[in-house]
C-alpha cells in the first residue's frame, strides 16, 4: 500500500510539471504585456521598462521559466504584478481556506440533500417522491451555476428577505453559495445514491432480513444503507476536489474572498504569477484528491488491490 | 412498496425539521431601517495598492482620496481650493509657488510639515518607486527631472522654509500646476510610517490625513474605514464606512435592492429599469471624459490630408450611436473637451452628420470613387461588448455613408496600447479621461507633438502652448477654447461620444459632491433617519 501510495506521488510530479510549463508559455506568449495593462492608457514607458526589469519579464523565456520552478520549489511564488508589494503566497494563503470551508458547506449539502433525496427516491419507487427527487436532480444537472445563483438570490434575498445576497463570515452566508454550489453534486449523488439503494434493496439478504420480522427502518438504514453507500462515499472525495475548483464563478457572484474569485480576477488582469500559483494549486489537489479516492477504494472494497 | 405511510410521515417530519433550522440559522438578512452613521459603497476591484504615488486606477482613488489629503483638493465644481495649504503666493514670473500650510495632524497625532511634503514628492520621484504618475504630476518642478532619473535624491526646486511654509520652483510658469496638486501622488505622507513598514506600508502602518481613517482591508472582500475625529476641518459626519468589493454588477445591482448598500453606479444594462423602479434614486452625472477614434497620420498617410479626416467625422451619425447603440449613456462628442471641463462649448461648431458633404470631401482630397479608399483597419479593446458594437457601429456608418472599405480588428488590451504607442495602427478605438479638471489634460497633452496621431496643427500647438503658461485663468481657458474650435473642425481623431454614467444612492443618503471627476471625499456625506 505504501509502496502504491508513492508511485503514485512520483507519477504525479510530470503531470504537475507539465500543467506548470503549460501555464507558465500560455502566458508568455499571449499578446501584450502585463506591465502595460496594469498601468493603463497612461504608462510611462520608462516605468513600465523598469517594472519589467524588476520582475524578470526583460528575460529570455527559458530563463524566466527556469526561475520561476526554482522559487517555486522553495515554495516562492514571486510577487503579484498587479497588487504591487504583496506576494502570490500571501493571496493563496488567504483565499484557500475560504475556498475550503466552502467547498465543506457544498459537500454537507450534497450529503444531506443528495442522500436523503436518493434513499427517499429508492423506498419508494415510482411514487411521486421518486418522480419529483428525480425531476430536481435533473434541473440541477441542467441548470447552470450563475442562473442558479441569480435565481436563489431573487427569491431569498430580494423576495422574501431571509438571507443576504452576497457577504462572507456570518453562517447565514455560506447557505445561498453552499446550495449552489452543491447542487450539482447533490444530484449525482442522489442517482447514485437511489441507483445504489435499489440494487441492494432487490439482494438475498435484504428479503431474508425482512423475513426475519425486521422494522423496516433497521433494515433499510442497517442493512441496505450502509452496504449501498459504498460506490457514493468513493465518489464524495473526487467531488470535494470538484467543490473546491468549481467555486470560480460562485464566489464572484457571492463577493467570496476565495482562491477562485482571486484566481478569476488575476486572469483578467493578466497577473501571471497568481494565475500560475493557483493552477497549480489547483493540479495538486485534483492529483491528491484522485489518489485519495483509490486509497478510499481499496478501504471499502478489500478485494481491490493496488501493487 | 416496501415502507409504510408511517416511516414517511417520519421521514418528512424530518426534512422540514432541517428546513426550520437552516432558516433559523440563517436569521434576518435585511438590516435594520434605523442605522448609525455608517455608510456603504462597493468598490469594483481590490484596489491594486493604497499608496498614494503608485496607482492609476480609479478604485484605488476612490479609497485613497478618503485616507489622505494635499495642498489643494477641488471644489464641487471641480476647481482647485486650499486643501492642506491655507493659501498660497505665486511669484511675478509666474515660476514660484510659496504654500501656507495650516494646522492639520496626521492618523497618528503628528503634525503635518512642510518637510512631510518635500520628503512625499521627492520619495514619489524616486525611480526605485517606479511611481507611474510622478512624473506627469510632479515633473514641472526645477530637479525633478534629475530625481526621476536618479541622478539626485532630492529636487533642488522643493525647499522648505519652515515648519509651515514650502516653496516650489517650477521650469516655467505653468497654471495648470496648482490643479495637479489635487493629485494622490502629491499627497502627503509620514516617513515614520513608510520606514515602519516598508514596501507593505499601507497594509501594516497606513496613516494618512485625510476625514476617514482605514480600520481593516481583507484583500478582495472588504475594506473598513472610520472617521477621523481630529480632520482639520472638523470630524465627518459618519462614523464609518463600509466598502465591500463586488465584481459583479448584478450582485451590486440586488445588494442595493435588499438594502446592503447605500450608494452604487448603475450598471449601464439597469438604468432603464432603474429609472422606472426608483426614478427618485438614479441620477445622471457626467464625466469628464472623451471616446473617440485615433487615427495614425504617419502609418496611414491618406489620413494626413485634414478632408478626410474631415469627411469620416461628418460620415457618422452620433445621435444614433448615443442613443440606440449606447442607450443614453453617452452624449455626442465634436471636439476634444468634455461637457463641465472648462474651456466647452455646447454649441461648438462642428463636423456634425452630412454624409452628402463627407463625400464631396473625400472626392477633393483625391478619392472620388471611395472604393478605391485604401481599406481602413479600425483596431479595438477585444473582450469588451461596447468596444465591439462602437467599433461595428464605425465601421458601418463609414461604409454605407462613405463608401470606403473598413475593416475591424479586436486586440488584446495590452497589446492594443503597445501598438499605439509604438504608432504601428491606422485607427484604433480608445478613450480619454480627465487626471484633473484642467483643459491642458486635453488639449496639450493629446494634441501637442508628439503624440500619439502624429497629428500636428501649428496653430493649435501656439495656443495651447500659450495657455499653458499663461497666469490669467479667464484669458487661458478662452485660449483653450479657441484651440478646440479648430480641432473641432481640423480634426485629429473621428470624435464620438463623452460617456455619461448614472448614480444611485438611498434617500437616506445626504450630501454626497458629485463633480465630473467623480465625487469628493465622503466628508459631506450623512445618513438620515
Amino acid at each position: 500500500m505504501l509502496r502504491f501510495i508513492v508511485q503514485r506521488f512520483l507519477a504525479a510530479i510530470p503531470t504537475i510539471f507539465a500543467i506548470a510549463l503549460i501555464t507558465f508559455f500560455m502566458g508568455y506568449f499571449a499578446p501584450g504585456d502585463p506591465i502595460s495593462i496594469m498601468l493603463g492608457e497612461k504608462g510611462d514607458p520608462d516605468v513600465i521598462a523598469s517594472l519589467r526589469h524588476e520582475y524578470g519579464l526583460d528575460k529570455p523565456a527559458l530563463e524566466q521559466f527556469g526561475n520561476y520552478v526554482w522559487n517555486a520549489l522553495h515554495g516562492d511564488f514571486g510577487q503579484s504584478y498587479f497588487y504591487r508589494g504583496r506576494p502570490v503566497s500571501d493571496i493563496i494563503w488567504q483565499g484557500f481556506p475560504v475556498s475550503v470551508r466552502l467547498a465543506l458547506a457544498a459537500l454537507a449539502i450534497q450529503i444531506l440533500l443528495g442522500v436523503t433525496a436518493g434513499i427517499l427516491a429508492a423506498v419508494y419507487k415510482d411514487s411521486w417522491i421518486d418522480r419529483l427527487s428525480m425531476f430536481l436532480a435533473m434541473v440541477a444537472v441542467s441548470v447552470p451555476s450563475f442562473v442558479l445563483a441569480l435565481f436563489l438570490m431573487i427569491v431569498f434575498a430580494l423576495q422574501l428577505g431571509l438571507l443576504p445576497v452576497a457577504g462572507w463570515g456570518e453562517p447565514q452566508h455560506y447557505i445561498l453559495p453552499a446550495v449552489v454550489l452543491g447542487a450539482r453534486s447533490a444530484a449525482y449523488t442522489a442517482r447514485l445514491t437511489r441507483s445504489s439503494m435499489l440494487d441492494v434493496i432487490r439482494q438475498d439478504y435484504i428479503r431474508t432480513a425482512f423475513s426475519k420480522g425486521l422494522a423496516r427502518r433497521v433494515v433499510i438504514l442497517k442493512h441496505a444503507f450502509r452496504n449501498a453507500m459504498i460506490p457514493v462515499i468513493t465518489t464524495l472525495a473526487i467531488s470535494l476536489g470538484y467543490l473546491m475548483t468549481g467555486s470560480f464563478i460562485i464566489e464572484t457572484i457571492f463577493n467570496i474572498p476565495g482562491i477562485g474569485r482571486a484566481s478569476i480576477v488575476s486572469i483578467f488582469q493578466r497577473d501571471y504569477p497568481v494565475i500560475q500559483a493557483t493552477t497549480l494549486l489547483l493540479a495538486v489537489i485534483f492529483v491528491i484528491t484522485n489518489l485519495v479516492v483509490d486509497i478510499i477504494y481499496t478501504w471499502v472494497d478489500p478485494r481491490i488491490k493496488y501493487s | 412498496m416496501i415502507i409504510s405511510m408511517k416511516g414517511s410521515r417520519r421521514v418528512f417530519f424530518a426534512a422540514a425539521l432541517v428546513a426550520v433550522i437552516v432558516f433559523a440559522l440563517s436569521g434576518l438578512a435585511g438590516v435594520d431601517a434605523k442605522r448609525a452613521q455608517v455608510f456603504r459603497t462597493p468598490l469594483a476591484s481590490e484596489p491594486p495598492s493604497l499608496d498614494p504615488a503608485l496607482p492609476t486606477d480609479l478604485t484605488s482613488l476612490e479609497v485613497i482620496n478618503q485616507l489622505f489629503d494635499g495642498l489643494v483638493r477641488f471644489d464641487e465644481d471641480g476647481m482647485p481650493v486650499p486643501g492642506l495649504a491655507k493659501s498660497w503666493d505665486v511669484s511675478e514670473d509666474g515660476k514660484t509657488y510659496t504654500f501656507h500650510l495650516r494646522d492639520a495632524r496626521f492618523h497618528n497625532g503628528r503634525t503635518v510639515t512642510a518637510a512631510d511634503f518635500a520628503w512625499s514628492w521627492n520619495r514619489a520621484l524616486n525611480p526605485d518607486l517606479k511611481s507611474p504618475t510622478a512624473e506627469l504630476y510632479l515633473g514641472d518642478i526645477v530637479g525633478a527631472k534629475d530625481v526621476l532619473d536618479g541622478k539626485a535624491k532630492t529636487a533642488s526646486g522643493i525647499k522648505v522654509i519652515n515648519d509651515k511654509t514650502l516653496q516650489v520652483t517650477l521650469d516655467a510658469p505653468k497654471a495648470y500646476f496648482i490643479s495637479k496638486l489635487t493629485y494622490p501622488v502629491t499627497f502627503v505622507i509620514p516617513r515614520e510610517a513608510v520606514e515602519k513598514g516598508g514596501d507593505r506600508w499601507t497594509e501594516t502602518h497606513l496613516i494618512g490625513t485625510g476625514p476617514f481613517k482605514l480600520k481593516s482591508w481583507v484583500h478582495n472582500f472588504k475594506l473598513s474605514l472610520v472617521a477621523n475625529k481630529d480632520y482639520y476641518l472638523g470630524p465627518p459626519k459618519l462614523d464609518a464606512i463600509e466598502m465591500p468589493i463586488v465584481q459583479d454588477e448584478h450582485t451590486t445591482v440586488a445588494m442595493y435592492e435588499s438594502g446592503e448598500l447605500d450608494y452604487i453606479n448603475v450598471p449601464q444594462k439597469y438604468v432603464d429599469e432603474f429609472k422606472k423602479k426608483h426614478p427618485k434614486e438614479i441620477y445622471q452625472i457626467a464625466n469628464a471624459n472623451v471616446f473617440y477614434i485615433g487615427l495614425g497620420l504617419k502609418v496611414f498617410p491618406a489620413l494626413e490630408d485634414k478632408r478626410v479626416r474631415q469627411a469620416l467625422n461628418l460620415a457618422i451619425n452620433r445621435d444614433v450611436l448615443c442613443d440606440i447603440i449606447l442607450e443614453h449613456t453617452a452624449i455626442p462628442a465634436l471636439g476634444v473637451l468634455p461637457p463641465g471641463m472648462p474651456g466647452y462649448s455646447k454649441d461648438l461648431n462642428g463636423l456634425e452628420f452630412n454624409p452628402k458633404r463627407a463625400k464631396q470631401l473625400l472626392a477633393e482630397a483625391g478619392y472620388p470613387d471611395p472604393k478605391k479608399f485604401p481599406a481602413l483597419t479600425i483596431s479595438y479593446r477585444a473582450g469588451r461588448q461596447t468596444s465591439k458594437q462602437v467599433a461595428e457601429f464605425v465601421q458601418a456608418q463609414l461604409q454605407q455613408n462613405l463608401g470606403i472599405p473598413v475593416l475591424l480588428q479586436p486586440l488584446e488590451w495590452g497589446k492594443l496600447l503597445d501598438d499605439v504607442y509604438e504608432h504601428r495602427l491606422g485607427a484604433w478605438f480608445i478613450s480619454w479621461w480627465a487626471d484633473y479638471l484642467d483643459p491642458q489634460n486635453f488639449l496639450s497633452l493629446l494634441l501637442q507633438p508628439p503624440n500619439d496621431n502624429d497629428y500636428d496643427n501649428p496653430e493649435i500647438t501656439r495656443l495651447t502652448k500659450q495657455a499653458d503658461v499663461t497666469p490669467d485663468q479667464k484669458k487661458r481657458i478662452e485660449l483653450y477654447r479657441k484651440a478646440n474650435e479648430l480641432a473641432a473642425l481640423d480634426p485629429p481623431w473621428i470624435y464620438l461620444y463623452h460617456q455619461i454614467s448614472y448614480n444611485a444612492k438611498k434617500p437616506y443618503v445626504k450630501g454626497i459632491v458629485e463633480t465630473p471627476l467623480g465625487h469628493l471625499p465622503y466628508y459631506t456625506v450623512s445618513i438620515a433617519d
